[in-house]
């Protein structure tokens, strides 16, 4: 079924938007989540957890992308649970490592309070990449996808992969820097 | 928050155009049933099925045809006159863990594909008695030879691969240079030898999906000259050689040479590929290559590893140390060391030994018991068998190239690096006046492990060249120096190394 009809079911308050949703997304969402928690059960709450919110939110929302919109949504709750799990001391799956990694490029000192300035710059940081390092930084920081995945996708070596995240988190890390994000 | 958190919710919100698709591939990795988390969850499950299965199994008889390698000639320009086809096995069975099983598992497919691996493995593993026993003998001579070479630097080096590229040049040479070399590999004739490499090649390569073993030989001829036809074909067939052919002096024949090395190893040795020439006299380049990826059996856990102190003869460094406790350990103890062994799923496994504090690692190697029990995978005596052990491990990426000519002197090849004496008659027509010599034997080796398991590559490569013409509870914590192995699934140690320094590659 095509997304705007998709839509249309959202609006109209039929409940078989969700079965649409979930036979065109439902493995989309999983993979998401799945990198982030890497566990079955996990995973499956928060696919279901994408549907009701999505129903909750579409109307008055008018997704442009429904994939991404269904993405965002699953993301979000995955890093949630993530972050929860994380302080009853359960690993998730790529997060961690993510997290780790992200952490060059931004200081622990001063805590951020803007997470809203924080996403105009990246979106403009992203544009200014070329169209390939973004890409990878995304399916890393976005899809959380596991570097090997990555560079089988992209016909590279892990090791070119990390190399070519390290330089970009080294670039984002000078991009932030000259914004006033002192590390 | 912390602001990595932060940052990470930042590129959540990101504008959506700037967001590419997920990729298929990942979509139907992951998607339908989380499959990669059963694959890797699966370790504990999967010994639990194997006895369920192995009931079901003695009822069943297989036959699996494996396709032996053929070989292809093409009449190309490209440089490759003939490419390896590398055999096939079935692969393991994916969603098997009876703990993790998805939602369409189906016990009947599952049980028919367990099978077919099964079969396909045993094949593959069932080579003729005493196959390896010439490999044997040549670890016995080569590998305490080469040990010597272990000094404060971290050391690696891969038996396997130096046997395997070694045998094609013994069958390239002839005379007394030919018979060197097999006393060197522990045969007594060509033919013996020509079993053995073959044997050695479809019993330690693992490419089932689960676990990974790529071996892989190649020749690279030089157009100028004339070869043997026969022999060229023999190598190609019984040492699943892939053959190529081009100018040395040419810098595409040169990258597709690099190329090949890269695309066997993954990538992993590209610092040494990048500047390995071609000598502008070449007559015949051996490559021999190892690429091993495994997954521990009993993973470590990511939140368990932390940093800590190595005390490495050039003075202490701090790295991150893996940390698992766990009762099923195979450990042993002799004389001035004790060692651990960590099973690979399907694929081997890797043993650490540690050195007891009053002796170092240099002088275990030195010593003769100690080697009888690096060359052994299957250990006897002093082994106090499954204990309780509390491991902490250091992560590690170690490489070393190694220039092999002088320990093959000291293991009696002569003949090969002399350019008055050396004989290469069966791969090429060698005149009285044609001095043929090999110019240089060389490995380069690379062995990491990290959470996940165990990640290796070997690289040997022997240049001919033509002159003129053409119970208890245990604690290991490797904070200082010690040696590691990495056996494949047959027991063939594929690596032996020291690491003095885990921070230093």
């Amino acid at each position: 079924m095509e997304d705007k009809s998709i839509i249309e079911l959202f609006f109209q308050r039929d409940e078989k938007a969700i079965t649409e949703s979930q036979n065109k997304y439902g493995s989309y969402c999983r993979a998401i989540a799945h990198n982030i928690l890497h566990s079955k059960e996990d995973t499956e709450e928060c696919v279901n957890d994408t549907w009701l919110r999505s129903w909750n939110s579409i109307p008055p929302e008018k997704p442009k992308r429904l994939s991404v919109y269904f993405g965002r949504i699953t993301r979000n709750l995955a890093i949630d649970r993530y972050r929860k799990e994380r302080s009853m001391k359960h690993g998730g799956g790529q997060t961690s490592i993510c997290l780790d990694e992200l952490s060059e490029c931004i200081g622990a000192e001063d805590p951020i309070e803007d997470t809203l300035v924080l996403k105009d710059l990246l979106n403009s940081f992203l544009s200014s990449l070329p169209e390939k390092h973004r890409h990878i930084f995304l399916f890393r920081y976005w899809y959380m996808m596991p570097v090997s995945d990555i560079a089988d996708h992209c016909g590279m070596t892990s090791d070119a992969v990390k190399m070519l995240l390290s330089r970009t988190r080294k670039k984002l890390e000078k991009y932030l820097k000259k914004e006033g994000f002192e590390k | 928050m912390k602001n990595e958190d932060k940052l990470l919710d930042a590129i959540g919100m990101i504008d959506e155009e700037l967001i590419p698709e997920m990729p298929k591939a990942e979509l139907s990795a992951k998607a339908a049933d989380g499959k990669k988390a059963s694959a890797k969850k699966s370790t504990k499950g999967r010994k639990a099925f194997w006895i369920e299965i192995g009931i079901a199994a003695a009822a069943v008889i297989l036959v699996v045809a494996i396709a032996l390698p053929k070989v292809l000639y093409k009449k190309k320009n490209r440089a490759v006159k003939a490419e390896a086809v590398y055999p096939e096995m079935a692969k393991y069975p994916e969603s098997v863990s009876p703990v993790f099983r998805g939602d369409d598992y189906d016990p009947d497919a599952y049980r028919e594909q367990y099978e077919k691996w099964r079969a396909s493995r045993e094949t593959f593993r069932n080579q003729p008695e005493g196959y390896a026993d010439g490999f044997k003998k040549f670890l016995e001579k080569s590998t305490s030879t080469f040990a010597e070479e272990a000094g404060d630097e971290n050391f690696v080096y891969s038996p396997l691969s130096l046997y395997l590229c070694m045998s094609i040049v013994a069958e390239s040479a002839d005379g007394n240079t030919r018979q060197e070399i097999l006393d060197l590999l522990g045969v007594p004739d060509i033919e013996t030898l020509r079993a053995t490499s073959k044997s050695l090649f479809l019993a330690n390569y693992v490419d089932d999906g689960a676990g990974k073993c790529l071996l892989a030989n190649s020749i690279w001829m030089n157009n100028r000259f004339d070869y043997k036809n026969d022999t060229v074909e023999r190598i190609a067939t019984e040492y699943l050689a892939s053959v190529f052919s081009g100018d040395p002096e040419d810098e595409k024949y040169i990258e597709e040479f690099r190329n090949w090395l890269n695309r066997q190893t993954d990538g992993l040795l590209t610092d040494y590929v990048d500047d390995l020439p071609m000598d502008k006299d070449l007559l015949l380049m051996v490559a021999s290559t190892i690429n091993y990826n495994g997954k521990w059996g009993m993973r470590f856990h990511e939140d368990e590893t932390k940093p800590g102190t190595f005390h490495a003869p050039a003075g202490d460094v701090t790295c991150d140390f893996m940390n698992m406790e766990y009762e099923k350990f195979d450990c042993h103890t002799g004389d001035g060391y004790t060692a651990i062994e960590l099973p690979v799923t399907g694929n081997g496994k890797m043993r650490l030994i540690l050195p007891d504090k009053d002796t170092s690692a240099q002088n275990l190697l030195k010593d003769k018991d100690f080697m009888e029990f690096l060359n052994n995978s299957y250990t006897d005596g002093n082994v106090f068998g499954e204990a309780m052990v509390d491991l902490s491990l250091p992560k590690f990426d170690v490489s070393y190239k190694n220039d092999m000519i002088d320990e093959l002197q000291k293991l009696g090849v002569h003949d090969a690096f002399d350019k008055d004496r050396g004989n290469f008659g069966s791969i090429t027509d060698q005149g009285p006046d044609d001095k043929i010599f090999v110019k240089k034997v060389e490995q380069d080796v690379r062995v990491m492990i990290d959470e996940e398991g165990v990640k290796g590559a070997a690289i040997t490569v022997a240049m001919i060249v033509e002159q003129c013409a053409p119970s208890a509870k245990y604690t290991f914590v490797f904070d200082r120096p010690f040696i590691f192995e990495v056996f494949s699934d047959t027991g063939a140690p594929l690596f032996v190394g020291v690491v003095n320094d885990p921070t230093s590659k």
